[in-house]
């Protein structure tokens, strides 16, 4: 994979300049100071920092929840900071997908429904949608559980079905904000095989927000935040993710078995 | 997102919060359930009224015009004296053929006749004159010949009585008959259709001779009086069908109507003669020769039928011709004011009814905004996963609709079985609630339906359960989508 990758890299995300300032009442909060930043497509990326640094800020201007006070972000080369909030929910339907923290997914909708979610608002007809969200549960390890509602599934099984969300309308970025922190130490490690075992196959890019050093291993790129500033970025020698992923490219039948075992987490 | 997933998504919201989507249901089912019902009970009486006019046979169609003036009554005047309104000429009655809504109008003269067949004879003082060509458009139907029509003049029909009122000259009972208007109203003498009849004008005339006892041989004696009398033949050509009016009454079957231009010649000549009489002060007849008819015989009309093309325009234009300063009626008259009363009424009730429509529409939208608030966190995560504003305004509006709309069907099923128990349960209480054709008047013993729900009322019914659903659905949908995505993940 990723010849071309390599050859010509793609950028994602340009960033220059980019500063947010927040309005607390009289109070002014600046969250991020100056930043500067490209994000190459195909790679992995962590946003490290503690809570204040700015990571989570970054996050949302490059997911187009926020905007900019002043700089210029650009995805593929178009100025985000530009679009009409509608515009931004098409950026956000068509090139993004999410993964949070506390999964964040809707408790009156069973696991497949809620994979079908973003495919609804593309207005995907129903078989389609419901073939891709199958197809994506069973890539997660929950090909067996999609009836279930969500207060009906362990932790684990929850991020897993916010994962198959995430990844199911195929985005070319994927964001994670601190996709394990509900997790334990056994289930966080599996959680992060996973997806970016699934970014790496799909040649998405994967920015991942967090405090864990732990985590950050699984990247190409650190991004080292503190607040609002980037205090270093490091490549990395990708010593975590880089096995698991050969591993899960070899046997990606296997995925499937060995993530149904793990649905009993 | 498609509709199909928008109300996909609704419903399953709505059954996530059972208790209080019932709740809600409930309120918009009361609401619309009592204004279908109270509706419906004018309906039930509109339907009433249409059917006591079908079965009394009402023509609803034609209007009597006079002029104003004399004694009146009205509830808030009592009885008080009007000045005279204009007369009815025949500038009044083109004015009135050229309003678009009616269909014919003619101008109505009484008079007075006194008929001769054989040794049989009558005077009615219950003559009116109409022009013939309009006869076939005032709702009059033959019992048997024909209506009066263009081209008669010596010519008259007969109401279903008036051939009873021919009296046997040589007979004992003609004085009493004659005074009290109480014969033997079963004898029939003459077949007015096929029997010669003449008529005469200059009435006192015709009895001088007997009256004056100049000849005990009444056959004698009257063709002598009567020889210089000016008569003219009268062709019957139709006898009316018996007519009673929508109060039981039945007291208009003894006229004669016949053509309005030789009544009123007959009146001027009548009018001459007794002129004549009284000048040369002869009380009891007239002179029996022909008199010239006077100048200063008034020309205009006595009064005015005029016929409307459709019956709901018969009040509309009845009021038209009231500000053009004249008297109206029609036999439709009671029953307009009644339903007038009645909507009054209704209106009342509906306003009570719709109180508990906007209560529940206060309901639906306070259902909705604790919903959205307690909904941020998803409507943030679809904002989020890609969820447009349209999106979620959307979903939160379809809420809304949905429940305004199961609520309006749950209420029309609640109005159905009310309507069937009013209906059908005779109950002292609910009989009250009948607002139409009093007991005493209706044909038949039937109880009639007080509460009658159309399948248009359910529509509108549901049609207002809808749009209340939508109108309280605005802020809270419009709060939804003001919410900041980012705002609701974060709160955790």
């Amino acid at each position: 994979m990723s010849d071309t990758t390599k050859d010509a890299p793609q950028v994602i995300f340009e960033l220059q300049n980019v500063r947010k300032v927040y309005k607390m009442g009289t109070e002014r909060v600046v969250a991020l100071e100056d930043i500067s930043l490209k994000f190459e497509k195909g790679k992995i990326y962590c946003l490290l920092g503690t809570s204040g640094s700015g990571k989570s800020t970054l996050l949302n201007l490059l997911a187009g929840l926020e905007k900019p006070t002043k700089g210029s972000i650009k995805f593929k080369g178009k100025p985000l900071e530009k679009l009409s909030e509608t515009q931004l929910t098409l950026y956000r339907q068509g090139y993004i997908g999410f993964v949070f923290q506390s999964y964040n997914l809707l408790p009156t909708l069973s696991a497949l429904e809620n994979v079908t979610l973003p495919l609804i608002f593309r207005k995907i007809p129903k078989r389609k949608r419901v073939q891709a969200a199958r197809k994506m549960l069973k890539a997660v390890g929950l090909g067996n559980r999609w009836r279930h509602k969500p207060h009906e599934l362990s932790g684990g099984q929850q991020q897993r079905v916010s994962l198959a969300r995430a990844f199911v309308n195929d985005p070319q970025v994927i964001f994670a904000d601190e996709p394990t922190g509900n997790l334990d130490t056994k289930t966080t490690y599996e959680m992060m095989d996973m997806i970016t075992g699934m970014a790496r196959e799909r040649e998405q890019t994967l920015i991942i927000v967090t405090h864990d050093t732990e985590i950050s291993e699984y990247a190409d790129q650190i991004i080292q935040m503190r607040d609002g500033l980037i205090e270093s970025i490091k490549d990395t020698e990708r010593t975590r993710g880089n096995e698991k992923n050969e591993d899960s490219n070899n046997t990606s039948d296997d995925d499937t078995s060995s993530a149904d075992n793990g649905g009993g987490i | 997102m498609s509709v199909i997933d928008v109300f996909g998504m609704c419903i399953k919201n709505l059954v996530k919060r059972k208790l209080r989507t019932l709740l809600t249901l409930l309120g918009v089912m009361i609401g619309t359930g009592s204004i279908i019902l109270m509706i419906s009970l004018g309906l039930a009486t509109d339907a009433q009224f249409a059917q006591m006019i079908e079965d009394r046979n009402l023509d609803m169609t034609v209007i009597g015009v006079w002029q104003q003036g004399g004694w009146h009554w009205t509830p808030e005047l009592g009885n008080h004296q009007v000045d005279a309104g204009p007369e009815i000429t025949d500038a009044v009655v083109d004015r009135i053929l050229r309003i678009p809504a009616v269909s014919m109008a003619t101008p109505i003269i009484q008079g007075r006749l006194v008929l001769r067949s054989g040794p049989y004879a009558m005077e009615s003082w219950n003559v009116t004159g109409i022009r013939p060509e309009a006869m076939a458009h005032m709702g009059y139907n033959v019992e048997y010949g024909r209506l009066l029509q263009e081209g008669d003049e010596f010519a008259a029909v007969f109401s279903s009585r008036t051939e009873r009122h021919f009296f046997d000259m040589g007979g004992d009972q003609w004085w009493a008959y004659r005074v009290w208007g109480d014969g033997d109203r079963d004898a029939v003498y003459v077949d007015v259709m096929n029997d010669p009849i003449r008529m005469y004008y200059d009435i006192n005339s015709l009895f001088r001779g007997r009256f004056m006892g100049e000849d005990d041989e009444f056959g004698i004696g009257l063709e002598e009086a009567m020889t210089p009398v000016r008569s003219f033949d009268l062709e019957v050509v139709g006898v009316l069908e018996h007519v009673v009016d929508m109060w039981g009454w039945d007291g208009g079957n003894d006229t004669i109507i016949m053509d309005i231009e030789t009544l009123q010649m007959f009146n001027q000549l009548q009018t001459a003669a007794e002129r004549r009489a009284q000048e040369e002060g002869n009380w009891w007849g007239g002179t029996p020769v022909f008199s010239a008819i006077p100048d200063d015989v008034r020309d205009a009309y006595d009064s005015l039928m005029v016929r409307v093309h459709n019956m709901d325009d018969t009040s509309r234009i009845a009021e038209t011709i009231r500000d053009m300063g004249f008297n109206v009626s029609f036999e439709g008259d009671w029953i307009e004011q009644q339903r007038q009363l009645q909507a009054g009424m209704e209106t009342l009730l509906a306003a009570i009814a719709a109180i508990s429509m906007l209560v529940a529409a206060m309901n639906i939208a306070n259902t909705m905004i604790t919903s959205v608030t307690e909904r941020t966190r998803e409507i943030g995560i679809m904002k989020v996963i890609g969820a447009t504003v349209s999106d979620v305004r959307k979903l939160f509006l379809a809420e809304a609709i949905s429940i305004g709309l199961l609520g309006g069907i749950f209420g029309i099923t609640l109005a159905l079985f009310g309507s069937y128990a009013m209906n059908n349960f005779d109950i002292e209480f609910l009989n009250n609630l009948n607002m139409g054709v009093p007991d005493w008047m209706r044909v038949g013993d039937e109880r009639p339906a007080i509460s009658l729900i159309t399948p248009w009322l359910c529509a509108l019914a549901l049609a207002v359960a809808g749009g209340v659903g939508i109108v309280s659905g605005f802020y809270p949908a419009w709060r939804a989508t003001r919410l900041s995505a980012l705002a609701a993940i974060r709160g955790e």
